[in-house]
């Protein structure tokens, strides 16, 4: 696992993380990460971006409020997705054992308190 | 390197004006320009100084319609003059097919085209490149200036032209052996292509 | 789509259903034109080649000039689109993608997807020589007609 940021150390604190990511919302880019080295972050970072522009466009489009958190269930693990200040994302990824309950609350708390 | 599509049947091919710092090179593919007519050309890019010199390459594209079946199409660049661009005129060179070698025909700018000359050999070597594989024609510009200032396409052939390639006496900003010489390179190039080649 | 190598098409018509990018173009590192998407006019394709070959080339030397090593990728973000260029290299030779891209995708997104077209094209690179174009004997009359329609002469 390499950690570049601390922002991030809550987030890979928790059991079953396999990534954990600042993307730049606009560019899909990766700002900061921490992952395992089988992770392809440069991947995540522009598909997760991009599924999160959609969502908002959804979401916006049906009447209500952009989306605060998104959470992709998959058959070994999990994408979680928040939008943070400064038109950063906030990104997680988690293996088949990982504790999305405390991801949410990591990435919820990211979103409340900002990443500096 | 031209570049060949069978299945289109397209030939594009790739020709570099050469030569000493304001020998006329720009004024070539200037002239070009203005005489095609739009449909047939592309608009002529210049990476120019603000005096005008060029300073990376400037380029056009020629569209010359089908020639024994193939779409075929020239691209002309021009390389910066100057001796401290060299290695812009290196990347301009690259996969070249032919090269019009522009001579300034001002005996004072004598030095100059042999310096030229020479440069032109070393960096085609540096590509792997031997300049008598390769079709090269010559172009004695500015002979319109008053004859005791310049040198005539005779004494020009016997100090420049070693190997004997097809050269012209021309005056680029009237235009005069502009034609030729693109004629005669393209031919050589085009003759190359059929030469190397095998039935296909 | 339009492109000079046959192999090439799928690959991009892929890269360009996926990306969303606006106009793509595959140039060899001389700057002639593999393959494009988005262009109205063949002698524009020419041009824009031209240009991004010359860019890759004298970025390529000044990095060699400053001792580093190659770069990966060029981005230029502008107001409404941004352009994306990359060398990368095939058995064929060094090949230069070019991409024009907007607000309907990321930077992140081109780059990703242009990842993936460079392995696919790795993958159909054929390993058979070309054959050599063989004109008709009477080909410089045709190269003079052109050039004299050209000039109108």
């Amino acid at each position: 696992m390499t950690r570049d940021h601390d922002v991030l150390e809550p987030l890979v604190r928790i059991p079953g993380v396999r990534a954990a990511l600042l993307v730049a919302e606009d560019d899909g880019l990766v700002v900061s990460e921490a992952s395992m080295t089988d992770v392809d972050t440069a991947a995540i970072a522009a598909l997760s971006s991009s599924l999160w522009g959609k969502l908002r466009k959804t979401s916006v489009a049906s009447g209500h409020r952009p989306p605060q958190l998104l959470q992709l269930r998959a058959d070994h693990g999990a994408l979680l997705v928040a939008g943070l200040e400064r038109e950063l994302l906030g990104v997680a990824v988690t293996g088949d054992t990982g504790n999305t309950g405390l991801v949410r609350l990591a990435l919820l708390a990211l979103q409340r308190d900002g990443v500096r | 390197m031209s570049l060949v599509n069978f299945a289109a049947r397209e030939i594009t091919c790739k020709l570099v004006y050469y030569g000493p710092g304001r020998s006329g090179k720009t004024t070539n593919l200037q002239y070009i320009h203005d005489r095609v007519p739009e449909a047939r050309r592309g608009r002529m890019v210049s990476l120019a100084t603000k005096t005008d010199r060029t300073l990376f390459f400037d380029f056009l594209p020629l569209d010359l319609g089908a020639i024994s079946g193939f779409t075929t199409r020239f691209q002309l660049y021009t390389v910066p003059g100057q001796v401290y661009y060299n290695a812009t005129r290196r990347l301009v060179l690259q996969g070249a097919d032919g090269v019009v070698f522009v001579v300034d025909s001002q005996a004072r700018r004598f030095d100059d085209n042999v310096e030229s000359l020479q440069n032109l050999q070393e960096n085609l070597l540096d590509q792997g490149v031997d300049i008598r594989q390769l079709p090269v024609i010559l172009q004695y510009n500015k002979q319109d200036l008053p004859r005791d200032l310049v040198l005539s396409p005779a004494e020009l052939d016997d100090a420049l032209n070693f190997r004997d390639v097809p050269s012209f006496g021309a005056d680029a900003l009237t235009g005069r052996g502009v034609f030729e010489t693109l004629k005669a390179l393209s031919s050589r190039v085009l003759h190359r292509l059929t030469d190397s080649g095998v039935s296909g | 789509m339009r492109a000079i190598e046959p192999w090439v098409g799928q690959p991009l018509n892929r890269f360009v259903e996926e990306s969303a990018a606006r106009v793509v173009l595959l140039m060899t590192s001389s700057g002639q034109v593999i393959a494009q998407h988005g262009f109205t006019r063949s002698l524009d394709v020419m041009s824009a080649a031209a240009l991004g070959a010359g860019i890759v080339a004298s970025t390529g030397e000044l990095g060699a000039l400053l001792g580093g090593e190659n770069f990966g990728a060029l981005v230029h973000q502008g107001q409404d689109q941004g352009v994306y260029l990359a060398p990368f290299t095939l058995s064929a030779g060094p090949w230069i993608g070019l991409v024009v891209y907007g607000a309907e995708t990321s930077l992140g997104l081109v780059q990703f997807f242009f990842g993936q077209l460079v392995s696919e094209l790795v993958e159909a690179t054929p390993t058979t020589a070309r054959p050599k174009a063989v004109l008709a004997d009477d080909f410089e009359d045709e190269l003079d007609a052109s050039l004299r329609a050209l000039f109108g002469e």
